[in-house]
């Protein structure tokens, strides 16, 4: 339940998040739009809600293996719409992005397949579960890179004035939330590998994946709903550490 | 990658307008750009208008340009005049622009 605590306030606050994305979308028809929204509720609520309904509703019956072959189909979805904005928000004219946002979503969608049709009867991890599990790490984690990258170019224009410090501020916070993620993502591949078939997360993994939840919900919550007083007390913050030229 | 046509047309137009030669006024450009994290490729409209009117004049001072202010102040209004758009896509500022709840 602890872990589970900090992960529903993450979906809570993606689904909400992905649908104004998806709402701008249908006024704009612009591609990065679709792809956060898309991302978002793919890797977030839709996907892992689909998965749990399989497990928690249909267990053991043919339902079951359709929900959670579909909540992977899904999930997959999430993170290739999350390689594409990377490359398409943070490097578009960059051919090795290119690739590897390419390289991401076929792997993704082929490895998606295999876990799909091939679960784990056993309960022990199987090779394509590996591949899986850091892939989706490597995607999210590329995409905190590019974040914290350019947010750091963005800080040097926001103190000669030449950048919006609430714009600045969300690619800092979508930084942290793609690596909270990530590391969430690899906490729970580390405390699969470590368990015994049928054995329970522990209390300590637990918590740690609820920060992790909570910190990807106030990344999101900062990056695209920002509240008028943060904005305000960061807009007086880059005035008063603006560079004179 | 070849510089931007907002790169060439301000370049060009800075050394029409001082003292400038053409190598002076295209590093006095570069070194701003270069100053801010922008590319001469990819530079929009936009962010040269900033450019101009914040960091060049002192740029230019520092060059030796005499009525630095007024250089800059025709060079943005020639700007804005051209209608010039960067062989560019959005960029991550434009586009966390728009998704940003305000």
């Amino acid at each position: 339940m602890l872990g589970i605590a900090g992960i529903a306030v993450f979906f809570a606050v993606g689904l909400v998040v992905s649908v104004r994305l998806l709402g701008l979308w249908k006024q704009s028809r612009r591609l990065p739009e679709l792809l956060a929204g898309l991302g978002l509720l793919g890797i977030g609520p839709l996907g892992f809600c689909v998965i749990m309904a399989g497990v928690v509703l249909f267990a053991g019956t043919p339902l079951g293996s359709v929900c959670r072959a579909t909540g992977i189909g899904l999930q997959a979805l999430g993170f290739v719409a999350t390689a594409v904005f990377t490359w398409r928000v943070f490097r578009p004219g960059s051919r090795w992005a290119r690739g590897l946002a390419t390289a991401f979503c076929v792997s993704l969608l082929l490895i998606s397949v295999a876990c799909a049709l091939a679960p784990s009867r056993s309960g022990a991890m199987l090779l394509h579960h590996h591949l899986d599990a850091w892939l989706k790490i490597a995607c999210l984690g590329w995409g905190a890179l590019e974040s914290l990258r350019y947010w750091r170019v963005t800080q040097q224009r926001v103190a000669l004035g030449l950048a919006d410090p609430l714009v600045s501020a969300s690619f800092l916070a979508w930084g942290i939330s793609l690596g909270a993620g990530a590391l969430g993502f690899a906490l729970i591949w580390t405390a699969l590998v470590a368990l015994e078939p049928g054995e329970h997360l522990g209390v300590g993994v637990q918590l740690a994946l609820s920060a992790c939840g909570i910190a990807a919900a106030a990344g999101l919550y900062f990056a695209f709903l920002p509240p008028k007083a943060y904005a305000r007390r960061l807009a007086s913050h880059a005035t008063a550490r603006r560079v004179v030229v | 990658m070849a510089d931007s046509p907002i790169f060439e047309f301000v370049a060009s137009a800075l050394e029409r307008a001082t003292s400038l030669g053409r190598p002076a006024a295209r590093a006095a450009v570069r070194s701003v750009l270069e100053r801010a994290l922008f590319d001469p490729e990819s530079v929009s409209a936009d962010q040269m208008q900033l450019l101009i009117e914040r960091l060049l004049p002192s740029r230019l001072r520092g060059s030796g340009v005499k009525d630095a202010d007024r250089v800059c102040q025709q060079l943005a209004a020639a700007l804005a005049t051209q209608g010039l758009a960067a062989d560019a896509p959005e960029s991550p500022d434009e586009i966390f622009g728009r998704m940003i709840r305000r």
